[in-house]
């Protein structure tokens, strides 16, 4: 009799349930969202590069040298210009970056001790969290002065002793390539050293072991065991933080200028293609006026630059791998490793010469002193540049900061020294509402789909698919926010602007719940790959449908990591500035926002705006909008860190 | 522990000397005597966590690679003790073989030649001849001749582990340290790296951590018998495993706890 009673429960585990149907579909349908930014990407790049290359002939755009899209007569649109100032930019960047992000990462993987780990990891990489619109205000008002006052005469003193007439003929401008290079570098530093220091620190221990039983020195084992196996992590690195830095836009605006002319000096003013597509933003050219055109001409070759950057940095990277574990087409020749790096000790050859081997290790172990020398001073380099920057903002702004800063309105004084900043405070939370709302939901239910569902479909066709949007998420993550924004001009504040109603709240919150959900999607699955398998078959083992499998085992276990991968979207889009401007933030609005169809101020377009005055009493309420932004972001970051190390502790119980 | 006079004749190539050794305040190895003979393979048994990889590892300064650890003692190699040597100038005199196969992620040939390289050695006809000879010695030319230029992941494991012994080879080593090498093996490759452990006899000294015991039978010479991280017994290999003087000794080579 019980036997027959269990039965039909038994049976009613069929192959599928409701809650399971809709629940894929459901999740299945989130996660057609990045797909679907993708296309609308490249729809509207299209479309506007379509229309605009009606007006304008395609020699033209890349043959002409002058860009002058604002002149009624004789307009020229020689994209040239612009991309050579974004490749001198981008390049003084890549300069800066690159070395110094690879010897910190390799230092704090290898060398640092864990003390020293421990204090200087997060120092660093809370340059990242920094909003770029503040680092740009500083190399504008802090670094640039000190470039021209105290590093100009320097090298002038330097050159006039070899040639008197080119020393004089050197001079800076108040916004030039050379600092928006510097600083972007400085500041995409973090981006290469914490991708390379965890490509180095996955390698293995036993090959660590290994080469360091041989008797190799530290450095020996990091040039020919461990750099060549963590060099996928590197390569990746590099192309990541090239189409970074070809996409910064907030530094390169306020620190590099404005001027659309073809030149090849850095001390002089030079527009990057994001910081064109910013300024020509700015002034709310007419829609459908060639204007308006034109910032989406450069947009298209400034995504297509970051797609090609991209998509070269995953096939490097998937090339590397396969010639590592290839079985036949090993091209490793016999002879390849020998121009590295290896001292000359030809006198000593085989055990028993003893003395002759501590003189040798000597020589040997020097290169490691040589390397960690270098890297304490990289390291010390970009923690006195954040301090610097930190110290210089708290200095100049701390002053202004009062109960009346933070509550009264921009406009209800003329007096730049009462302007106070509650609109913008009150715009940017709306704004994060609106971009929560949007971007929550898609984000975790879309990773949680691709994490989930789709990689353990049983159709041959699903890991593909995977493959696919795993790329196609990569590359939005990879793209200059600015994208977002004329996305969100031609989306939601234009198609879609009977619901919108233009340049509002829920427009600006729309576009920024674009720009996070890459994020979003990629900090929830890494959370939900967190989660151990074993968990998983737990819950199969007690009869579980996989919903209930996801909903009451995965998804609670790895809530703490997802709320703090919310937390980090959050103050990225806190701090974003650029999109936002594109969508049209206002630098005076008289009221504080009630709904979602107002007009809208931003606390970093704020700073943008007053970095940007003449006034050194507005520069200076700048500063100290850059201390209460920064002080809520501290907030977030702390929160966010505290929520991860909880995790972290639950994991190892 | 001192031997009997059995072994005269033979040379004593190390001399571990009331040595003990900590990580952090953990005390991990106590007041440790042991004779290590010239070109003999001596074999260290006891339960897990006795100890014996511990010691091994301290042959050739292992411990030195991370923070928190402290000898104490003295290892003595011919007669320099190896603690006030340069570490790195100790593992170039003292090779190891480890648990899992840890081939580098190089050619077959290159990890052979890359120890030899860092020797100084530059003439290419020495490299390639003492690669050969490090690999004939490891008893796996014939198997990878033809393919030198292949990435040593392509090989199978137990000759990855032949490979990494020929690795240690190459560079003449006073002593070959193994910490458990066929652990991750299976039964025929077990054999295969046996067999080249017994045919290395006389010509290298071999200290081997074993947790098979009649791998330690069937290959050493001696054997130490470690427990709780002190040597309870050290004599030849056949007196261990039939004649032992210690009751604790007898109780682990018959089974009854370990």
């Amino acid at each position: 009799m019980t036997i027959t009673q269990a039965q039909p429960s038994r049976g009613s585990a069929s192959k599928f349930s409701i809650v399971e149907l809709s629940s894929r579909l459901f999740l299945g349908g989130l996660a057609i969202i990045p797909t679907l930014i993708v296309l609308a990407l490249v729809g509207v790049m299209v479309y506007e590069c379509y229309l605009f290359f009606q007006e304008v002939s395609f020699g033209a755009f890349f043959t002409a040298t002058e860009w002058t899209p604002q002149f009624e007569e004789n307009r020229n649109f020689g994209i040239q210009v612009l991309v050579v100032s974004t490749l001198i930019v981008g390049g003084i960047a890549l300069l800066v970056a690159v070395p110094l992000g690879i010897v910190i990462g390799i230092y704090l993987a290898e060398y640092a001790p864990s003390w020293l780990r421990l204090v200087a990891k997060p120092v660093i990489e809370s340059l990242t969290g920094i909003p770029t619109i503040v680092l740009g205000y500083f190399a504008f008002l802090t670094i640039t002065p000190v470039i021209a006052d105290v590093l100009l005469p320097l090298v002038r003193g330097v050159l006039s002793t070899v040639n008197q007439e080119f020393a004089d003929s050197l001079s800076v401008a108040s916004s030039n390539g050379l600092c928006a290079g510097l600083v972007i570098g400085l500041a995409s530093v973090p981006v290469v050293s914490s991708l390379v220091e965890e490509g180095i620190s996955n390698v293995p221990r036993r090959l660590r072991e290994g080469s360091a039983a041989l008797g190799m020195t530290k450095f020996e084992t990091l040039i020919h065991i461990l750099l060549p196996a963590a060099m996928p992590a590197v390569i990746g690195a590099i192309i990541l933080v090239a189409s970074r830095i070809f996409g910064e836009t907030m530094i390169a605006t306020v620190a590099g200028g404005a001027e659309t002319v073809l030149r090849f000096n850095p001390l002089e003013s030079m527009s990057t293609m994001a910081a064109y597509i910013l300024n020509a933003s700015l002034a709310t050219p007419e829609l459908d006026s060639i204007e308006f055109r034109s910032i989406f001409a450069v947009g298209a070759v400034l995504f297509l630059t970051t797609l090609v950057l991209n998509t070269v940095g995953n096939i490097t990277e998937a090339v590397y791998r396969h010639q590592a574990t290839a079985s036949q087409v090993v091209k490793v020749r016999v002879s390849d490793n020998l121009d590295i790096t290896v001292p000359d000790i030809g006198s000593l050859i085989v055990a028993g010469q003893q003395d002759g081997f501590r003189r040798a290790s000597g020589v040997r172990r020097s290169f490691d002193w040589v390397f960690q020398g270098l890297a304490v001073i990289a390291l010390a380099t970009v923690a006195a540049f954040l301090l610097w920057m930190l110290g210089d903002a708290l200095l100049k702004g701390y002053q202004q900061i009062n109960w009346s800063f933070l509550t009264a309105l921009p406009s209800s004084a003329r007096e730049a020294g009462e302007a106070g900043i509650a609109a913008p405070i009150m715009g940017s939370l709306w704004l994060m509402g609106v971009a929560l709302v949007f971007a929550v939901p898609t984000g975790v239910g879309a990773a949680v789909f691709l994490e989930e569902y789709l990689p353990k479909f049983r159709y041959a066709w699903s890991r593909k698919v995977s493959a696919v949007i795993e790329i196609l998420i990569s590359n939005l993550t990879a793209v200059p926010s600015i994208i977002y924004g004329l996305l969100g001009v031609e989306l939601f504040v234009r198609l879609l602007s009977d619901i919108t109603r233009g340049r509002t709240i829920l427009s600006g919150g729309a576009t920024l719940a674009v720009v996070i959900l890459p994020l979003l999607i990629v900090a929830t699955r890494s959370a939900l790959r967190d989660v151990p398998d074993s968990l998983r078959r737990a819950g199969y083992a007690v009869g579980m449908r996989p919903w209930q499998v996801i909903f009451f085992v995965v998804v609670p276990t790895a809530f703490p990591s997802i709320i703090s991968g919310i937390i980090l979207s959050v103050s990225t889009a806190l701090g974003e500035t650029a999109a936002l401007v594109a969508i049209g933030a206002k630098a005076f609005v008289s009221f504080l926002p009630d709904n979602v169809f107002q007009e809208f101020m931003a606390l970093p377009v704020q700073i943008y705006f007053w970095a940007t005055s003449s006034d050194p009493a507005t520069q200076r309420s700048g500063a100290a909008a850059i201390v209460v932004l920064a002080g809520i972001l501290l907030v977030f970051n702390a929160v966010a860190l505290l929520l991860r190390s909880r995790q972290s502790k639950l994991s190892v119980l | 522990m001192e031997l009997a006079q059995d072994q005269l004749g033979t040379q004593v190539k190390a001399q571990v000397k009331n040595f003990s050794f900590f990580y952090g305040s953990n005390k991990a190895i106590k007041d440790v005597d042991l004779e290590v003979l010239d070109c003999k393979v001596t074999s260290m048994i006891g339960p897990s966590g006795c100890g014996k990889t511990t010691l091994l590892r301290c042959f050739n300064r292992m411990h030195d690679l991370y923070p928190g650890t402290r000898y104490e003692g003295e290892i003595l190699l011919e007669s320099q003790n190896l603690l006030s040597l340069d570490p790195i100038e100790v593992r170039m005199r003292i090779g190891m073989v480890f648990q899992k196969p840890n081939p580098f992620p190089k050619s077959i040939f290159e990890n052979i030649a890359y120890g030899l390289r860092i020797r100084g050695v530059k003439d290419k006809g020495v490299i390639n001849e003492r690669v050969e000879r490090a690999l004939r010695d490891a008893a796996i030319w014939d198997e990878v001749k033809d393919r030198l230029k292949d990435m040593a992941f392509n090989l199978s494991g137990g000759q990855q582990q032949r490979l990494c012994i020929a690795r240690a080879l190459a560079t003449d080593p006073e002593i070959l340290l193994f910490d458990e090498p066929t652990s991750a093996l299976d039964p025929i490759a077990t054999a295969s790296i046996e067999e080249l452990v017994i045919g290395l006899k006389g010509k290298v000294t071999i200290l081997i951590v074993t947790h098979n015991m009649q791998q330690a039978v069937r290959i050493s010479d001696y054997t130490a018998f470690m427990y709780l991280g002190e040597l309870v017994e050290f004599d030849r290999t056949d007196v261990i495993f039939n004649n032992a003087a210690q009751q604790r000794t007898r109780e682990y080579v018959s089974g009854q706890f370990g």
